[in-house]
């Protein structure tokens, strides 16, 4: 009879009513697509078929993009890793000049989209009117010096911008390696070098494997770069396949079954990651720092702050110079004059143009929902199951999680195959893309959210009870007060991302619900490089905005944090 | 009469049982301690008082109130109670005024109501003049103050006490022991207070509950826990002692060789207890003084200072008996002697 009361009066309290819903949600737009791109790959006209896998795998080119992702993904993970590691190095443990600038570089090329830079250096580096290619000519040189449409080029522009992420990564690894166990190594005669090698590197190993398999990840599921460089120069990779599976006439089933590749290598990878980090030599990083003494460089510290500078002059400051040329000039190849100057760029995106205004507007808001609802849902799922408050809690956990093995893309193509069709209808409304980019965010905003929840004392809400406040005064009078720093964090982090977010938007945007970077995809591919530099910066005056204003409230480096 | 009642209570986790079928009545205005070793379940019990832990089983009343049992459930925020908790639990966004106030703002009081309360009591913890102070500008004795302020302000129904003093260093405990007992003499509000420590026990609490996996070892008061404990566990986690094990019959206790005369021991005794002071120490030739003398060999010493202590091996018995003497009764290591005790000395065990 207790037992009956008992379960009735939890039924009905309200906040099992929000977990109802909130799973219930979570099952229809995680559950449900995974399982209608499943079902897609393995169905033919009557039942099981393996129609579509032979589709999408029977044809050499096919797998020979597939092969081109795998490669790219190696190479670039292996570059960046070369380039963002020592330079966290030199950020973490030594005595170069100008850490912060350097930190500020790396959040700056963190900031820019991978596609913009991909612009920037079609200006740049482009066969024939490229900046680069004609100072060569005129300095004597024959021919072109440099062709970015080639995969030498991708690969050079994708490990680019993929060094923040081995940067974060190792630097929050260098950051807690205690001087004291390299000193334990060099009082017994150990050199610096041998040092280096015998301790130091064996105990960040994990970290800066996990950085480039992350990165390694990315590359193979970008979407942009590719379509810019690759499509131009006849190269076309694992995404851009499956792009090209919906041009006419759109084979679904065969997207959905090749999806399942880049689904498998996400999770394989994922996995070794997971192995990875979860060894035990690992466990040495979680100790407390103790003193730290940085290395002395000695001479080399100039050098090293110029190699860093050098990094960050290709990633940003080269590019930022030549979308703002291009953005106020009539025409980018006439260079540098008063005569090419002009504002009509801008004009003609903010007030002729109805549909690059609509899509700056539709980027905002789109962006700002979808963070919102993340960070909400993220928030409530980490703290019921931090305090046990329902049993279903671990499986919205797993739900909250399971995006992170589904690519952009293939998030595209699942949403694409589950929502356009009826009964839900809804190809070119808002709510598929605020849905989609909800659900691709879900996995950073419950690991911040999980981080954030963690640092609350569950004392602090008992106290609040046991003096006479409800769950919701806990809520209000010091969940949020004390979590707000950290989901504002979360917010921006997630706005950010999402409001450069290509991949995902790719199959789902409509006439009237086109974003930014659809935008300026369509741009690059009509040639208006003026009015696509524009848009760029605006993009990025808005982000470095909010970059700023997060620095604010949520710490100097949130975004270089690894919860 | 009892004012606060738990009976046959049970809280389960999954297969493991925290707290197993435990009943106690605690008077109005008494001040209880739960004592035990780690992973007892007296913190499991404190919770289940408050309404954070719901029992698997069995009833707890309050001035006649079902709070838990029959179908009732109170939560936390209806039991009219308060806690301090082991980390303090002190708001870090709400100054010390703003956290002592917050339970007078969840009851229907005037501001003015509000605002002279929370400045008498915080006269009372001599916080007064740190009133608009963050609790990250407090040390550690005046966080302690505050926790214990907001704790009393409400003029809770029960107060309970969760190792409150676990993270104070040693002297500020102290300190803190005797501040905590005068605050009960001056509210007389009903507390049960958790903790591990026996010296805390015994200074603040009107009656001691010692509890061991998940049950009632003994509830009494501090003199008659240590005097006479009744069961082993008791004898050993109360103060020191030396247990010896054997046999209760006929007007006498044996063990090994031994057989001392002991009255009425206590029922399914098995073990006969005796504090390492009350044993005296003598030459073996000393003339016996009347009381009960067991001749054996000194095993090892430690001088402690305050005290020698020794260890005896007498014939016999398994384990050698410990002996704590003043500094200037000094026996060498290998040294026969007589060992003596009083039979006020001896209690029986369980």
């Amino acid at each position: 009879m207790a037992k009956f009361v008992n379960a009735t009066r939890r039924l009905l309290d309200p906040s099992t009513i929000v977990l109802a819903a909130l799973a219930a949600a979570l099952i229809v737009l995680v559950g449900l697509p995974l399982f209608k791109l499943v079902g897609l790959s393995v169905r033919g006209a009557d039942g099981f078929s393996f129609a579509p896998m032979a589709h999408a795998f029977g044809e050499i080119r096919h797998l020979e993009a597939l092969g081109r992702s795998l490669f790219i993904g190696l190479t670039v993970a292996a570059i960046s890793t070369c380039i963002g590691v020592p330079m966290a190095w030199l950020v973490s443990r030594t005595n170069m000049p100008g850490g912060n600038f350097v930190t500020l570089i790396v959040v700056a090329i963190f900031v820019m989209p991978p596609y913009l830079g991909a612009v920037a250096w079609m200006l740049l580096a482009g066969p024939n009117a490229g900046w680069i290619n004609r100072a060569w000519v005129f300095l004597g040189g024959d021919e072109r010096l440099l062709n970015i449409y080639s995969m030498e080029g991708m690969i050079f522009l994708i490990a680019l911008y993929s060094i923040p992420i081995n940067f974060i990564f190792a630097k929050s690894a260098f950051d807690v390696v205690p001087t004291e166990l390299e000193d334990a190594a060099s009082i017994l005669g150990a050199s610096r070098f041998v040092t280096t090698v015998k301790v130091t590197l064996p105990m960040i190993w994990p970290a800066i494997l996990g950085g480039a398999i992350i990165v390694m990840l990315e590359s193979i599921t970008l979407f942009g770069t590719p379509a810019l460089l690759g499509i131009p120069a006849g190269i076309t990779v694992a995404t851009t396949q499956l792009w090209q599976f919906f041009e006419f006439p759109p084979r679904l089933d065969a997207a959905a079954a090749y999806s399942m590749s880049l689904i498998a290598v996400t999770i394989a990878m994922l996995w070794l990651q997971r192995r990875l980090l979860g060894r035990r030599g690992f466990t040495a990083l979680t100790g407390k720092g103790g003193e730290r003494r940085p290395v002395d460089l000695g001479r080399w510290r100039w050098i090293s702050l110029g190699l860093c500078f050098a990094v960050g002059t290709l990633a940003v400051f080269m590019p930022l110079v030549v979308l703002l040329q291009a953005a106020f000039a009539k025409a980018w190849s006439r260079g540098f004059s008063l005569s090419n100057l002009t504002f009509k760029n801008f004009d003609y995106l903010l007030f002729k143009n109805s549909s690059a205004l609509g899509s700056i507007w539709n980027t905002v808001w789109f962006s700002g929902v979808a963070a919102t609802a993340a960070v909400a849902a993220a928030l409530i799922v980490a703290y019921v199951q931090a305090r046990r408050l329902a049993p279903g809690a671990t499986l919205l956990q797993f739900l909250c999680m399971v995006p992170v093995a589904i690519p952009g893309i293939v998030l595209a193509v699942a949403f694409y195959a589950t929502f356009a069709p009826p009964p839900f209808s809804l190809y070119g409304t808002a709510a598929m893309l605020i849905l989609a980019f909800t659900i691709r965010s879900l996995p950073i905003a419950f690991i911040n959210a999980a981080a954030t929840v963690k640092s609350l004392n569950p004392e602090m809400e008992d106290a609040v009870r046991i003096l006479g406040g409800s769950r919701a005064v806990v809520m209000r009078k010091v969940v949020v007060p004390l979590a707000k720093g950290g989901l504002i964090g979360s917010w921006l982090l997630v706005f950010i991302a999402t409001t450069r977010e290509l991949s995902t938007a790719i199959f789902l945007t409509g006439p009237k619900t086109k974003v930014m970077s659809i935008v300026m995809l369509d741009l690059s591919e009509e040639g208006n490089f003026e009015v696509l530099a524009a848009l760029g910066v605006l993009l990025l005056a808005a982000a470095a905005i909010v970059v700023l204003i997060g620095q604010r409230v949520a710490g100097r480096d949130f975004m270089l944090r690894r919860p | 009469m009892a004012y606060l009642r738990l009976a046959n209570l049970q809280c389960r986790f999954g297969g493991f049982t925290a707290v197993d079928d435990l009943s106690i009545d605690f008077k109005e205005g008494e001040f209880i301690a739960l004592l035990g070793p780690s992973g007892c379940g007296k913190t499991t019990t404190l919770r289940a008082i408050a309404g954070f832990v719901e029992p698997t089983g069995g009833t707890i009343e309050l001035g006649g109130r079902t709070l838990f049992g029959a179908g009732a459930a109170v939560p936390p925020e209806q039991r009219q109670m308060s806690m301090i908790f082991q980390s303090y639990a002190i708001w870090p966004h709400m100054d010390v005024f703003e956290n002592v106030a917050f339970g007078l703002r969840l009851r229907d009081l005037s501001k003015a109501e509000v605002e002279r309360r929370t400045r008498r009591i915080l006269e009372v913890v001599r916080l007064d003049h740190l009133a608009q102070r963050l609790p990250a500008e407090l040390s550690g004795g005046q966080q302690q103050r505050v926790a214990l302020a907001r704790a009393i302000v409400v003029e809770p129904k029960v107060l309970l006490l969760d190792e409150p003093l676990s993270n104070l260093d040693a002297n500020l405990r102290e300190e803190m022991r005797f501040e905590i007992r005068r605050l009960h003499d001056e509210f007389g509000i009903t507390s049960v207070y958790v903790t591990h420590d026996q010296t805390e026990a015994m200074v603040t609490a009107d009656r001691i509950v010692v509890m061991n996996k998940g049950r009632i070892e003994q509830a009494d008061t501090p003199k008659r826990v240590y005097d006479h404990p009744q069961t082993r566990f008791v004898a050993g986690f109360i103060g020191r002692t030396n247990l010896i094990d054997g046999q209760f019959g006929g007007g006498g206790f044996t063990a090994g060789g031994l057989a001392i005369p002991f009255a009425s021991p206590v029922e399914g005794a098995t073990a006969l207890s005796i504090r390492p002071h009350r044993i005296g120490i003598s030459q073996p030739d000393a003339v016996a003084k009347g009381v009960y003398d067991i001749d054996g060999t000194l095993r090892s010493r430690v001088f402690l200072g305050e005290t020698w202590e020794y260890e005896v091996d007498v014939p016999g018995l398994a384990a050698p008996l410990r002996v704590s003497r003043p500094p200037d009764e000094v026996f060498e290591s290998g040294a026969a002697v007589r060992l003596s005790f009083v039979p006020a000395a001896m209690v029986s065990v369980r």
